[in-house]
């Protein structure tokens, strides 16, 4: 029981985390992966779990006003799947990732309600409380985004879990997930590379001695 | 000059001031929370109105703001143009911050705690929130005094630090131990066969291509697709 209201909790803050307030990146794939990974079992998958969702989350950044896919339920999921002994096979794996990538427009989307809420809010309060100090409207922006986490990643979560149960009836291929989530690493490194800002030339050589260094040398 | 003490609390609040985000006025609120904190600290006795107006249109990086928050102080205790280099630098900072901690910071962070988290992923996880909040509680803390002290000028104590050039040295790094990474992880987990190295280097390349092709979310879902293809035909 204990176990299920910290998993609760951490969807909460973590949401919170990426979303409203303290920004101090336990909402990070890596982090979030391995730190439920911890908990709950399996924390070697669950760390390149969250390896392989944080290469694609620091491509897709939040910069302005951009609503960026929302990273951090996707390794919330996957972790949460991997930990429960949901994926067991290389192929529940790779499903659990595709219905993980679809579920991630609904959750974002939310994020666009979730500041058309704050807005709404907003627009109250200036209407009856103006003179009065914003930390309401402040607090109750962060219990949303709280909430949000709980109910919304939760509930995508199971829905993945059940999706996933289902079709391991029909297609359950064993293989090494850890080969093909590097393989994926790879893929995701190139594009990484590129988004890169250092001057184009240095950068590939910088990253092609990284990778003789660590073949030859370490 | 306001106190440790009394900065040290809109510091804690600096940390919570984007709960209102919204399309509205961004983070206006916020800003206005931590203004009005600053003003009780300090028995200023800031107008209401002036206060209540801070609530307007309001957007930079959340790790810049209390730079702006000094400012700002700095501009209306001696007359000048408060609301004016608010904007200046709201503009002028959210370029700065998203560039250095979005684009460098994090990616650094990240592959340094990728790197030590293949051998522990405990430690991994510890030095990627110690690495980004070094540099995150820092830039928080220090804002404010920086941002009193220097007003107007602030810019030139970024310009001092070269704060510019950081996301090139970062990104820098970044690729190197990226590279780095990838080697050392296939090692770790004994995936050295000349056929695994081939494919991953195909992975490799169609991502450089892809990347300036294809948005990163649609890239993934065929590299994943991909990966369904080459299990179900090479059963491996």
């Amino acid at each position: 029981m204990f176990s299920y209201l910290a998993l609760f909790f951490i969807s909460g803050i973590c949401s919170v985390d990426r979303n409203a307030a303290l920004h101090m990146m336990f909402s990070r794939p890596l982090v979030l992966s391995t730190i439920i990974g911890l908990l709950f079992g399996n924390v070697e998958l669950c760390f390149l779990s969250g390896l392989l969702i944080e290469l694609f989350g620091n491509i897709d950044v939040p910069v302005g006003t951009k609503v960026s896919k929302d990273d951090t339920f996707m390794s919330y999921t996957m972790a949460v799947l991997i930990s429960f002994g949901i994926v067991q096979t290389l192929s529940d794996y790779l499903l659990a990732l595709l219905v993980v990538i679809i579920f991630v427009f609904p959750v974002t989307y939310f994020d666009v309600l979730t500041r058309k809420w704050n807005q709404h809010l907003l627009i109250k309060y200036i209407k009856y409380n103006f003179y009065q100090s914003p930390f309401g409207i402040i607090w109750k922006g962060i219990v949303i985004a709280f909430l949000k986490g709980v109910v919304l990643y939760n509930l995508f979560c199971f829905v993945t879990m059940f999706i996933v149960i289902q079709m391991e009836g029909y297609i359950s291929i064993e293989g090494n997930i850890t080969a093909y989530i590097f393989l994926m690493s790879s893929f995701l490194a190139g594009h990484l590379v590129r988004f890169l800002s250092f001057n184009s030339v240095y950068k590939y050589v910088a990253f092609v001695m990284g990778l003789i260094l660590g073949w030859l040398v370490v | 000059m306001v106190s440790g003490l009394k900065k040290g609390k809109s510091f804690l609040k600096s940390l919570i001031f984007t709960g209102n985000w919204n399309y509205e006025n961004m983070q206006g609120s916020g800003f206005r929370l931590l203004l009005e904190d600053i003003n009780n600290a300090n028995n200023l006795n800031i107008d209401e109105k002036q206060i209540a107006k801070q609530s307007e249109y309001f957007n930079t990086h959340p790790f810049l703001v209390t730079f702006i928050l000094g400012v700002w102080f700095k501009e209306f205790l001696k007359d000048g143009q408060p609301d004016y280099f608010k904007k200046v630098y709201s503009s002028a900072l959210a370029a700065l911050g998203d560039s250095f901690f979005w684009h460098s910071l994090r990616p650094i962070s990240f592959i340094i705690a990728a790197l030590f988290g293949l051998y522990n992923p405990v430690l991994g996880v510890i030095l990627y929130l110690l690495i980004f909040n070094l540099f995150h509680f820092s830039f928080l803390y220090i804002g404010f005094d920086m941002g009193f002290f220097m007003g107007k000028e602030v810019i030139s104590w970024f310009n001092r630090i070269k704060f510019n050039k950081w996301s090139g040295y970062s990104d820098f790094l970044a690729a190197f131990l990226l590279g780095l990474l990838l080697s050392l992880g296939l090692k770790k987990y004994g995936l050295e066969t000349i056929t695994y190295y081939f494919i991953a280097t195909c992975f490799l390349l169609v991502g450089f291509v892809m990347a300036k092709k294809m948005d990163v979310l649609f890239s993934l879902i065929l590299v994943v697709l991909a990966c369904f293809v080459m299990l179900t035909t090479m059963g491996v």
